[in-house]
């Protein structure tokens, strides 16, 4: 269940590209401010990696290694995952045992009023206005949460009233940018 | 007819001087004899490739001996170098097996960098597009508008000219937070200064 008390929200991300995996984990309060931050350093499987683990080597890095091994280390337990994978929801949820979504930005005109939450021709999929003055956000949930959706709604409103609710995902990118920076001089 | 001519000679000598021509039985058996043939044919069997001709082997290098055909090799000292040796077996007997240690979960471990995401700045996009009716301001236009933001925690703000973004810091150790703020980025006109910055609080509707 959501718990509104403390209005924490996390946001959480795991990369794959160049041939690396790098993941981090951001709990912020209801203004943006950062509770807790934690990152890994890019793991980059060796080519005997690759060969042993196979195709379960993508899987393996992103849940059971760095998913689990970020989620066990945050201090602070938010009230809501927004995920920016949807291939993430289902582990986040099951290791955390906290509620997740992914959360996207959207090119469609504004719903009528702030707050207002409607399904979408995909299951599990809706639109939320979560404040007067931006295009609708996309909310992705699994299918044992869809019942959940305006509970979630109501969250993400009352967040957006003192935040900008997509903006940490960019700040967690400049921060690993400014490690990975740091790292290599 | 030469046949026929040494026919009647021999009969006439034979009449006249009672001459007996006597032959050669094996040259008699030899010309009444069949001369036998095999009835088995001989396969000749050809490639149908043609026939590959070595002209000259070519070595490498080998230590100082320049490359040189196969046969101005042989008979040389080149050929001292090469040694036979007796194959042994004794060196499988020992194969050392290597544990490959996995170490992607320790290469996984996550930092803490509290301090790292503090010093990176909030952003927040200008919203102008989504007004539904554009404030109206006296000499002056609305360019940009940005929210909401907690003024008094703000401690350092910049705007990103490329991106039109404003960046700002929050100071997190800050107890008063203070109200929630729009802010307006105004071009004015015939001013001394032709921008200008404004804080509405954010409870007063603008769109």
């Amino acid at each position: 269940m959501l718990d509104k008390g403390r209005q924490l929200i996390g946001y959480l991300t795991v990369d794959s590209r160049e041939n690396y995996f790098r993941g981090a984990a951001l709990v912020t309060d209801s203004r943006g401010i950062p509770t807790d931050f934690r990152y890994t350093e890019p793991v980059r499987p060796t080519k005997l990696e690759r060969i042993l683990y196979g195709s379960a080597l993508d899987i393996y890095l992103r849940e059971d290694i760095i998913l689990d091994n970020l989620l066990s280390a945050i201090d602070t337990k938010p009230a809501l995952w927004l995920l920016a994978d949807e291939g993430l929801i289902g582990p986040v949820q099951k290791l955390s045992k906290l509620p997740a979504v992914v959360l996207e930005t959207s090119s469609r005109s504004p719903l009528e009023t702030s707050g207002q939450c409607e399904p979408t021709a995909e299951q599990g999929v809706f639109m939320l206005q979560a404040d007067n003055i931006s295009a609708p956000l996309r909310i992705t949930v699994s299918d044992e949460n869809i019942s959940k959706i305006s509970q979630f709604a109501q969250l993400l409103t009352e967040t957006a009233e003192d935040m900008e609710l997509m903006e940490p995902f960019s700040r967690i990118e400049r921060a690993l940018e400014a490690v990975a920076e740091a790292e290599s001089k | 007819m030469p046949r026929i001519i040494a026919e009647i000679g021999r009969k006439l000598s034979r009449i006249f001087l009672g001459r007996i021509v006597v032959r050669d039985l094996g040259a008699l058996k030899r010309e009444n004899s069949a001369a036998v043939m095999t009835h088995f044919r001989q396969v000749d069997v050809k490639p149908l490739r043609t026939e590959a001709r070595v002209g000259a082997a070519l070595f490498v290098q080998w230590r100082s001996a320049r490359p040189k055909s196969a046969g101005s090799i042989l008979g040389t000292n080149a050929l001292k170098n090469f040694k036979v040796h007796r194959a042994t077996m004794r060196s499988i007997k020992k194969c050392r097996v290597a544990q490959y240690k996995f170490t992607l979960e320790r290469r996984a471990a996550p930092r803490r960098a509290m301090g790292r995401i503090n010093r990176v700045p909030s952003t927040r996009r200008n919203r102008l597009n989504f007004l539904k009716k554009q404030p109206k301001f006296e000499r002056s236009s609305l360019l940009a508008l940005y929210s909401p933001i907690f003024q008094e925690k703000v401690t350092k703000s910049a705007l990103d000219k490329s991106s039109g973004n404003l960046l700002f810091w929050y100071d997190s150790e800050r107890v008063k937070v203070g109200g929630k703020y729009h802010l307006l980025l105004l071009r004015v006109f015939g001013g001394e200064a032709p921008l200008k910055w404004v804080w509405l609080p954010a409870d007063k509707k603008i769109s």
